[in-house]
């Protein structure tokens, strides 16, 4: 386990809450994931052995994987987990790099802040034309329920992953947000 | 071209959707406007989303125009079910003029975040499994994979178990025997090739088949609205009942490359008279779980799907 | 402007952007989604965006990705990697650049379950690059070798894009497989043959470890039999349809899951960073695939690949160049497109064209010679520079391995697929001997 940066320190909450809910949507996303799996392996069964399936389990898997791979976003944006390519940059300084990624850290942000803003409204759309499931008729406004919130705190993530790399104090460099994600855990 | 619109829909190129009703479409509709309009189609999604994405695609303007399943969103379009009931669809032809008629009297409330300029079906469903199936009670316990809710209910009525998947996994789930059997129309058997995996075909005949599904080609409604008025019409005069009657037509021939295909390596049987009325009976039920449903929303369900029915007598005469 | 221009200098404005470290899933979305505007107005753009991220996140086929990674958490979790590799080491540890061969193994096996190169690629990387480290193996040569065993899912069923290409041509699917056999064992040869080249250049990078006696050989065989059983059911229930290949993962998870909770007693804290652990690994990748079908969208848009193949087919080259010119352009596309969409969006076009050219073969000879070539190159667009999704998503798995490196570790494995293709398009019978045998 590495020292606690700076960026762990208690003097940082905001990075605290963020890394707290960003851990919380993708264990919550993961819990999911790991339900879809299970309740494929009893239909499964079930189908083979009684020529019984669980009805419904795409399309609960479905539902469920759309709101899980949202919430795990935030969580990898976080850890810096994003495939970067840096052989180009190679050359330039620490602050160079630093303030490039607070740029592409803004993109990012006004990109999940467009998405969150959009999917809210399509969420009110599945809402309002009655969008549901084939076989159970779920409504597919759940997952939006989900999805839209942990797009918000994508947003919001990589808002303060450009704060601290342009503000003075901020982390001196490597990837802002890793040690702290990882004493987290 | 002082109008382009962009076609999209989410099946191969080489589908009959493209190269029998979409590109003749376009080149009537391009001919008969001197080249004022052009219709560029993209096919298998190419522009992105997933299929029950093109109707919100049309409905908002991402596209211009789509080809898609009234059924991909299950909810939304509840009266156009009716079509899709069991033992509601004769041929493709006049089910298809019905389905336009229908949809001009009564349903312009449910397509009212959209400009549909035509509805069509497909011929009527065939039951293909591994093995024979020859009564209802043949169909026990089996596996079928099935393509909307409606005929999920009227399987299970049956004793089979419905399983839903996307149509591209069909052939693979019947080769492994993940399902047992499939129900669709004959043209649909060729590109999947449902003959070389299962040999036993059956039939509902009589004036009735068991279930078809319902296609529509909508547009998005402000881009209709702010086209020219003389090129509006141009496009009213080669969409609507005009084309409903030839895609009609289209969608019975093309049944039979399919047919001839499964003759040459497997039985095509026929269900008996008197299973058929069985069969029948014993998919009521489903038929009136969508009354109620109807009923439920408000609207008379019983004289809907008399309606429904009449206007496919008429057009079968 | 037209099409063609648009599209270049679009794709242009997006490797710059990678160039200059933007994550390559926010590269692509801010490119595509730019393009798209600009050719088709903001209004469809943003409308787009209301339901397109739920409906790719929440697609059935794509969930073997986030359930094989779980799978692979679970793996490590419960020893069962450590005891595969450890098995590996003794049995072929004291050969130089022996592991990375048993990680090809282990890619290839996988393969078997498994029809996607990205989920192949990414639960490899997961499970065997910790192994790999542990055992002093090279940054560039573990993840090169990870990076281009992920591509040998493809040629062994199932394999999703296979039977794509057997739907779109009408061609027989059984006899499909049957022709991609043989050049599917070619690929893993050209793989092992690449390392043991590799490791006798640079013998450092995959070095060889002590011999060990016969008794511990056999005794690392007792460690790995939970692993052993666990594939022999889920190969079991693909191979005699007891269950698909999506729902095979879920087998996978649950079934690995499991021997942690027994043989590792994993508790809360241990499925916590399991759950983390896949989280970060499937955000990664689902944010290049959201960014790659906006760029998608937009290049269909451009009528960019429609042109190309066009100005292909009209060129009146001869037959073995108008083959060349395509796969090229697969190369080309490979950059930025993934498999699926690639085959969706240019056999209808090519295969036409194919068909009506002589290559000295029969009609469904040419028909299925020409998809396995087309596929092969199709998967080596993955991890060609300088963008090959495959080799980035082992890469960020790899944090203290510069891309650079990786992209040199796969070089070896590109030359090897290289000759592979000039062999399977010199000498037909390769593809199509077994066809005519068992066919
Ligand atoms: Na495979
Ligand atoms: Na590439």
């Amino acid at each position: 386990m590495t020292a606690p940066s700076r960026l762990a320190a208690p003097s940082d909450p905001v990075e605290a809450v963020l890394r707290r809910l960003s851990v919380a949507f993708a264990v919550f996303g993961g819990l999911l994931l790991a339900g879809g799996a299970l309740l494929t392996v009893v239909s499964v069964t079930g189908r083979y052995l009684f020529s019984s399936p669980i009805a419904g389990d795409v399309e609960l898997v479905e539902l469920g994987a759309g709101a899980a791979i949202s919430a795990f976003l935030p969580y990898c944006q976080l850890r810096g987990g994003n495939v970067i390519v840096d052989f180009f940059t190679g050359g330039l300084s620490e602050r160079g790099r630093r303030r490039l990624d607070a740029v592409h850290a803004l993109v990012f942000a006004f990109c999940a802040g467009l998405v969150a803003w959009r999917m809210t409204l399509g969420g009110l759309d599945t809402y309002l034309t009655n969008d549901e499931t084939m076989v159970l008729g779920v409504p597919v406004w759940i997952s939006y329920v989900v999805m839209v919130p942990a797009f918000g705190l994508l947003c919001l993530v990589c808002l303060h992953g450009a704060a601290i790399r342009l503000l003075p104090g901020g982390d001196p460099g490597g990837t802002p947000g890793v040690d702290a994600a990882e004493s987290a855990r | 071209a002082d109008v382009t619109l962009r076609v999209h829909h989410f099946l191969p190129p080489v589908a009959n959707t493209q190269t029998k009703v979409l590109e003749p479409w376009k080149k009537e509709v391009e001919q008969a406007s001197g080249g004022r309009i052009a219709i560029e189609i993209f096919p298998a999604m190419q522009l992105g989303g997933k299929p029950p994405q093109l109707i919100d695609q049309a409905r908002d303007g991402v596209v211009d125009i789509v080809w898609t399943l009234p059924s991909y969103t299950p909810g939304r379009f509840p009266t156009t079910a009716v079509f899709e009931l069991p033992f509601m669809v004769s041929t493709a032809a006049a089910t298809t003029q019905a389905m336009q008629e229908f949809y001009e009297k009564n349903l312009r409330d449910e397509y009212a975040d959209v400009h549909p300029l035509m509805f069509h079906v497909h011929a009527r469903g065939v039951i293909h499994t591994k093995d024979p199936v020859a009564k209802i009670e043949d169909l026990d316990g089996l596996k079928i994979r099935a393509p909307s809710r409606s005929i999920g209910k009227a399987l299970e009525t049956m004793g089979a178990t419905p399983v839903f998947m996307p149509v591209p996994a069909l052939p693979e789930a019947l080769s492994k025997g993940v399902v047992d059997g499939a129900v669709i129309p004959w043209e649909i058997t060729i590109p999947l090739k449902i003959s070389e995996l299962v040999d036993n075909h059956l039939e509902i005949p009589g004036p009735r088949g068991l279930y078809t599904s319902v296609f529509v080609l909508a547009m998005n409604k402000a881009r209709y609205e702010g086209m020219p008025a003389d090129l509006r019409k141009i496009l009213d005069d080669h969409t609507g009942m005009h084309m409903a009657r030839w895609v009609g037509k289209v969608w019975d021939e093309i049944e039979q490359p399919g047919l001839a295909k499964a003759k040459q390596s497997g039985a095509v049987r026929q269900l008996s008279a008197e299973q058929v009325e069985r069969m029948r009976n014993v998919t009521a039920s489903v038929r009136g779980d969508w009354i109620a449903e109807m009923n439920k929303a408000g609207k008379d369900g019983a004289a809907l799907l008399k309606e429904a029915s009449v206007l496919i007598d008429k057009y079968s005469q | 402007m037209s099409g063609i221009e648009l599209g270049l200098a679009v794709f242009g404005g997006m490797l710059a952007l990678m160039a200059l470290r933007m994550p390559i899933g926010v590269a692509m979305m801010v490119a595509g989604g730019g393009g798209f505007a600009l050719i088709a107005g903001w209004i469809p753009l943003i409308a787009q965006l209301k339901s397109s991220a739920y409906y790719l996140f929440s697609s059935y086929s794509l969930t073997v990705i986030p359930l094989f990674l779980l799978m692979g958490q679970f793996a490590t979790k419960s020893g069962l990697s450590r005891g595969l590799f450890g098995a590996a080491n003794a049995w072929l540890g004291h050969r130089p650049g022996g592991i990375a061969m048993a990680a090809i193994g282990g890619c290839g096996l996988f393969g078997a379950i498994c029809g996607s190169s990205l989920a192949t690629a990414a639960t490899m990387g997961q499970v065997a690059l910790p192994e790999l480290k542990r055992y002093n193996y090279s940054g560039a040569l573990s993840t090169g070798a990870l990076a281009a065993g992920g591509t040998l899912g493809i040629l062994i069923p199932p394999s999703v894009i296979l039977v794509i290409y057997a739907i779109l041509t009408e061609q027989n699917i059984a006899k499909m497989f049957l022709a991609a056999f043989v050049p599917g064992i070619l690929a893993a040869l050209g793989y092992l043959l690449a390392i043991a080249v590799y490791v006798r250049l640079y013998p450092e990078e995959g070095p060889a470890g002590p011999e060990h006696p016969l008794r511990e050989k056999l005794r690392s065989l007792v460690d790995i039999w939970p692993a052993m059983l666990i594939f022999v059911l889920v190969i079991g229930g693909i191979y005699t349809g007891v269950f698909t290949p999506t729902e095979a993962a879920a087998f996978g998870a649950v079934a690995t899951g499991l021997l942690a909770a027994v043989k590792e007693g994993m508790g809360w804290q241990g499925l916590k960073e399991c759950l983390l652990g896949a989280a970060e690994a499937s955000a990664m990748i689902f944010l290049i695939l959201f960014g790659a079908e906006l760029f998608n969208g937009f290049l269909a848009l451009t009528r960019m690949p429609d042109t190309l193949a066009g100005l292909i087919g009209g060129s009146g080259l001869p037959p073995l160049m108008v083959l060349a010119a395509m796969l090229v352009l697969y190369l080309v596309l490979g950059c930025v497109m993934d498999s699926l969409s690639m085959i969706l969006l240019t056999i209808p076009i090519f295969f036409p064209i194919i068909m009506a050219l002589d290559f000295g073969l029969t009609p469904e000879g040419t028909a299925i010679w020409f998809g396995v070539i087309a596929l092969v190159v199709v998967e080596v667009g993955l991890i060609t520079p300088p963008v090959g999704m495959n080799v980035f998503i082992i890469n960020s798995m790899a944090r203290d391995v510069p891309m650079l490196e990786s992209f040199r570790g796969v070089l070896p494995f590109l030359i090897s697929d290289g000759i592979r293709v000039v062999a399977l398009i010199a000498f037909p019978p390769l593809t199509l001997w077994l066809v005519r045998l068992l066919g």
